[in-house]
């Protein structure tokens, strides 16, 4: 079929209707976005604790690691009497997470049972409140749980 | 042409018919997609980065994919149908029309490849699968390309050329179920005004264009199959005839017609359409070798090997292998096994029969994303209530439900391992068309070299899903 289709331009220009009304709602959203954005992007407060943990053992899939976590303050000053709740989950999104309570044992010293359950990178979250109220959230990476060599 | 019987055509379905042919349909659903990747933007940039905890990771790298790849299988492009990028070009274009034409020497798809293979490698090195902030500005890239692309370039030269998602999509979706298509062949032999591509024109002005026509040059009565067709239903609004159909077809079986296609030419032809096949296929095992512990220990040999301390290096020494060097020896293999049986040129042969893998490499895709979204489908919930706790501050969707997950890991493997049956005997069955069309008197001879192929990179696909995965943020070398 051998057809004249016109200019290539005729072709793919639409004419369309209205000025500048038609240009506000574009406006509208991208100056929703930036406020919306602006609103979530408000300075943290207080900076969080400094979060150590030590393993024993040394994290592995499907067996139990205990987790002697030390939580600090600025000056090195324990947090002590903070109600926290442990999550671990995969670095990779959509993956199953584990979880542990949290026990404190004093001193900002703190300690979870955990059990993790795939093989990979990992993030520990503890999450939770602090004796004053504050909301406390800090993590630390765990790279490269494997399966336990026999 | 074959004209599909009306039982077949999706438009004249009750209830769906109507509704995808309603004239607002693409921008409904596009403004759905926009809303939920302005969230994920948002979240990605503000929330926490905590990558199965943010919107933008755990939608983009666990649900958009696997989505995608269902959608396609299932159905068609619809999510080139939804794409939020378009939607926000369409209103770009409103302040500054596009005049300029798309370079005839781009006018192939290799941006379009070097772009897929860019975002596979940096998928890989940055590990963006857990980086919230990278991933939405990933999102916004590609809105900002797609603004940058289509408001000096008129037509849909981002989609046809540069789109990675794209290319994906069109490669993918000559697997679909349904494709666009010519109700009654005749009454666009007797159409003169070929709004379908030329788009239809007020009566007052008939320079206006008023509905547009196809923006990827498909024109109707020549189009064959899905290849770059974005589904995005401007030609059926064009058509005053109401000729076109969203029919149902046997899936794949575009992949054997050697038909010149409207906007494409021959398959046969496109060095660049090769490529792009061969990216999609061995790509889809690379993405998932990236999962499995053995590819650690390759990293740490190749490190040793060339002496690398970063990872960047061993990455790129692994893409081309993956990506180049076991490519050209497997196809440029088979495609002189078969060229040396039938007589035929192994240029003529490897362009044939290299469309014969995607069924196998759509399968790898489908297994890999499929995985991610079975495991995974219902952290949209927990996710989604935590985005809300972030962004509005109170728990309005109830305190964030993280055991909430998907199918257990192991549970999946089965339907893995029939998806890549599925996949392979699909292009072994497409394999025996292209040799019957291309060598009619030595089919088998000609389809052997590509069965043993497909079959290979078949064991070797089974062998990885059976690898214990290590979902690993950092590469072998930290």
């Amino acid at each position: 079929m051998h057809l004249q289709l016109g200019s290539w331009r005729d072709r793919h220009r639409v004419t369309r209707r209205g000025g500048p009304a038609a240009r506000r709602p574009l406006a509208y959203i991208a100056g929703s976005c930036l406020a919306l954005l602006a609103a979530c992007t408000t300075p943290d407060g207080a900076a969080p604790p400094h979060l150590t943990i030590s393993w024993t053992p040394m994290p592995a899939v499907d067996r139990e690691s205990v987790a002697e976590i030390q939580l600090n303050e600025a000056m090195a000053r324990p947090l002590t009497g903070a109600r926290l709740r442990l999550e671990a989950f995969m670095t990779h999104p959509g993956m199953a997470p584990v979880s542990a309570v949290v026990e404190e044992q004093g001193n900002g010293h703190y300690r979870a049972r955990l059990r993790f359950t795939m093989a990979g990178d990992w993030v520990v979250r503890l999450q939770g409140t602090a004796a004053d109220g504050r909301r406390v959230e800090v993590q630390q990476e765990v790279r490269s749980v494997r399966w336990p060599v026999e | 042409m074959t004209t599909p019987a009306i039982g077949s055509d999706v438009f004249r379905w009750p209830v769906i018919g109507p509704a995808l042919r309603w004239k607002h349909a693409r921008t409904t659903l596009q403004l759905v997609l926009l809303a939920v990747a302005a969230l994920m933007v948002l979240h990605g940039l503000a929330g926490p980065q905590l990558a199965p905890a943010n919107l933008a990771t755990v939608l983009t790298w666990v649900h958009y994919r696997g989505l995608l790849i269902v959608a396609l299988l299932a159905a068609g492009n619809l999510f080139c149908t939804g794409c939020p990028f378009i939607l926000v070009r369409d209103a770009a274009r409103r302040v500054h029309a596009p005049v300029a034409r798309w370079p005839r020497w781009l006018r192939r798809k290799w941006p379009a490849i070097v772009l897929f293979v860019a975002i596979l490698f940096v998928y890989e090195l940055f590990d963006l699968w857990a980086l919230p902030r990278a991933t939405a500005w990933l999102v916004l890239g590609y809105f900002g390309a797609a603004l940058a692309i289509d408001t000096v370039f008129a037509g849909a030269s981002f989609c046809k050329y540069v789109c990675p998602i794209g290319q994906f999509n069109f490669v993918t979706s000559m697997l679909s179920p349904l494709e666009l298509r010519a109700r009654e062949p005749a009454t666009c032999t007797a159409c003169r005004t070929v709004d379908c591509i030329k788009g239809r024109r007020a009566p007052e002005a008939p320079l206006q264009v008023v509905r547009r026509g196809c923006e990827l040059a498909l024109f109707m009565p020549a189009k064959v199959g899905n290849l770059d067709c974005t589904f995005c239903f401007d030609c059926v609004q064009a058509c005053p005839h109401d000729n076109i159909a969203l029919a149902a077809r046997v899936p794949a079986l575009e992949l054997a017609d050697g038909r010149r296609r409207s906007g494409i030419g021959r398959l046969a032809q496109r060095w660049d359409l090769a490529a792009l096949v061969a990216v999609f296929v061995f790509g889809a095992l690379l993405n998932a070798l990236g999962m499995i512990a053995p590819v650690y220990a390759l990293e740490r040999r190749i490190a040793a090997a060339i002496g690398a301390t970063t990872e960047a290096p061993v990455l790129a020494v692994l893409f081309v292998i993956a990506l180049g060097i076991a490519p050209a020896i497997l196809l440029g293999g088979a495609a002189t096994w078969s060229a040396m049986v039938t007589g035929s040129s192994l240029r003529r042969q490897l362009l044939s029969f290299v469309y014969a893998l995607v069924p196998f490499g759509a399968s790898v895709w489908a297994a890999h994303y499929g995985f991610h979204l079975l495991t995974g489908l219902l952290t949209a919930v927990p996710v989604t209530q935590s985005a809300v706790l972030d962004l509005a501050g109170q728990a309005w969707l109830g305190a964030p439900r993280w055991t909430w997950v998907g199918l257990q890991p192991g549970t999946v493997f089965p339907i893995q391992l029939g998806l890549l049956a599925l996949g392979t005997m699909g292009s072994l069955g497409v394999t025996y068309l292209i040799a019957e069309r291309e060598s009619p008197s030595r089919t088998m001879a000609a389809a052997a070299p590509w069965v043993t192929l497909t079959l290979l990179l078949f064991v070797v696909a089974v062998w990885m899903l059976a690898q214990p995965m290590e979902m690993r943020a950092a590469g072998a070398l930290g």
